[in-house]
């Protein structure tokens, strides 16, 4: 295989972790600014969850995946977004500069169900440590 | 030292289930030890791929399928995770319907009592006890098995005759070709299951394995699933002697350890009891466990025991949902034999949509450098693979040809 850096297998698709060490989801699509003619594209985006890897995803199943998920989301607007200037390292795992609870958009469903259904139980920890 | 000796016991435990339990002892009644080649098949085949993703989790420090997805794409990822999830899902029912039937067995209290008990047992333990803890309780009691091949030597058998049977792969004067075929495939799908392999990778992420474990990983494997193989030929021997002549049809898990009772008497009965609770106590947890893994990995949520349960909101939801959804389903009195079977047939459909990916990621030398493959898993991987791809094509005709096996 040839050594090269497309972001098919350096940057999408791999597991995202917080400043924590602690997964959070994966890079399920990209947001790109226009380059305008010419121009290269900049990733100012990553895009995390299922609604976002739905929508890439396309055909019957992606389309149910995404409309599930955005059922979910209790945020009003599209996938949820996590800046790329936000990512520290990306060689194996991609490193966030910042812990989830920085990034209320992101695992909504992780939080919720933490809040709401596993806390209530007695031995199940701290969501925030 | 110590380690390793639990590694071994639950690499048995992860190959003696309930789908061998009940495969085992209905192919030695009806078979003998005609089919005796799939189980050797077996064991170097899985052996092969467990150690295949456990070498690859050594070297990346992620599990086999969280790499799937990223090397090979969300798309193709899917379609296994579907696969693998309705299989293992299935299997869950039926590895708790078993802990119950060992359960009605030793108390006579009906199964259908047992289940909701048996469920909020391993509801507790997952909950409390640390992962390697949990792997060496059932680990330990699973040694108790070994009381089937006791009680081969104890039934006095004809060893010649045993030793043809074994040489003749072939079916009996009684059965068909489409049925010995059939119980090829159930056989192929209650040995290989795609649950060890995640269930073992997942397991070296969450004891942090790195190279220097490599060498305690491949006695586990080798010792292990060899040993496992031998208990489920001591199985379908126990049962050819005890039943093949007679023409009984094993329909039901009394019958898996009826012959030990006869070899051995009641304490026999109550040891080989207690090792069917074992292993099909640990392959509840195994299974459920390797679903929760898949769909996290896939989906990059945290995942496992070694945070606490709020800290993998999601992974413990799924593993709780699944296990409440799966003694709902083993409540509706659904035969648990029959599932297990169907469940087995089907895991073989799936079995190669799981190993192709693993043998392309042990071969990426970009992913594993000094580690990938070498010529020897090249090999026994890609015939493994070869013989899981027909035993795919063949397993549902077969299913609706044999009428699940009964003609």
């Amino acid at each position: 295989m040839t050594d090269h850096h497309s972001v098919r297998f350096t940057l999408l698709d791999q597991q995202v972790v917080d400043a924590d060490g602690r997964r959070i989801g994966r890079v399920d699509d990209l947001l790109c600014d226009d380059p305008g003619p010419g121009g290269e594209p900049v990733i100012t985006h990553l895009l995390s969850g299922a609604e976002a890897l739905g929508d890439r995803l396309g055909g019957l199943t992606g389309k149910l995946m995404a409309a599930v998920s955005a059922r979910l989301r209790t945020t009003p607007d599209g996938p949820s977004r996590i800046p790329a200037d936000l990512v520290a390292d990306h060689a194996d795992l991609v490193h966030l500069r910042v812990r989830l609870a920085d990034l209320p958009d992101v695992a909504g469903l992780e939080r919720w169900l933490s809040a709401h259904v596993i806390s209530l139980l007695p031995g199940a920890g701290d969501a925030d440590q | 030292m110590f380690a390793f000796t639990l590694g071994t016991l639950s690499a048995i435990g992860g190959f003696i289930d309930i789908g061998d339990l009940v495969a085992d002892a209905l192919v030695g009644a009806r078979f003998g030890l005609a089919l005796a080649w799939v189980t050797v098949v077996s064991v170097i085949g899985i052996a092969c791929y467990a150690e295949m993703s456990a070498r690859i989790t050594v070297q990346t420090r992620r599990p086999a399928f969280d790499l799937i997805r990223s090397r090979l794409g969300p798309g193709y990822a899917l379609v296994g995770l579907v696969g693998a999830f309705a299989v293992t899902g299935l299997l869950v029912m039926a590895e708790l319907s078993g802990v119950a039937l060992a359960l009605q067995l030793a108390t006579s209290v009906h199964y259908l009592l047992w289940v909701p008990v048996v469920a909020a047992v391993v509801l507790l333990l997952i909950w409390v006890l640390p992962f390697e803890t949990m792997e060496r309780i059932y680990g330990l009691l699973g040694l108790t098995m070994l009381v089937f091949v006791v009680a081969v030597w104890h039934l006095d058998p004809d060893w010649p005759r045993l030793w043809s049977s074994a040489t003749t792969p072939v079916p009996p004067a009684s059965e068909s070709w489409p049925a010995y075929l059939f119980f090829v495939v159930t056989l192929i799908g209650a040995q290989m299951t795609p649950y060890e392999m995640f269930f073992f990778s997942s397991g070296a992420v969450e004891s942090r394995w790195g190279p220097k474990d490599l060498t305690e990983m491949r006695v586990n494997v080798l010792v292990g699933f060899p040993l496992g193989g031998l208990l489920a030929i001591a199985i379908q021997a126990v049962a050819f002697l005890v039943f093949f002549d007679a023409g009984i049809q094993v329909e039901h898990l009394a019958e898996t350890v009826l012959p030990v009772g006869l070899a051995l008497g009641k304490l026999g009965l109550a040891i080989a009891l207690l090792g069917v609770f074992a292993a099909t106590f640990g392959a509840t947890l195994e299974t459920l466990f390797s679903t929760g893994y898949q769909i996290a990995q896939y989906f990059g949520w945290s995942y496992g025991k070694v945070q606490p349960p709020a800290q993998a909101a999601r992974f413990t939801t799924v593993v709780v949902g699944l296990l409440l959804l799966s003694t709902a389903l083993a409540m509706t009195t659904l035969d648990p034999i029959t599932v297990t079977i169907f469940a087995v047939v089907f895991s073989a459909t799936v079995l190669p949509l799981t190993f192709l990916p693993v043998l392309l990621v042990g071969n990426d030398r970009q992913v594993m450098g000094q580690l990938a493959n070498g010529r020897l898993s090249n090999t026994l991987g890609t015939v493994t693979l070869a013989i899981s791809t027909v035993a795919a094509l063949a397993a549902l005709p077969l299913l609706v040809l044999t009428r699940g096996g009964s003609s």
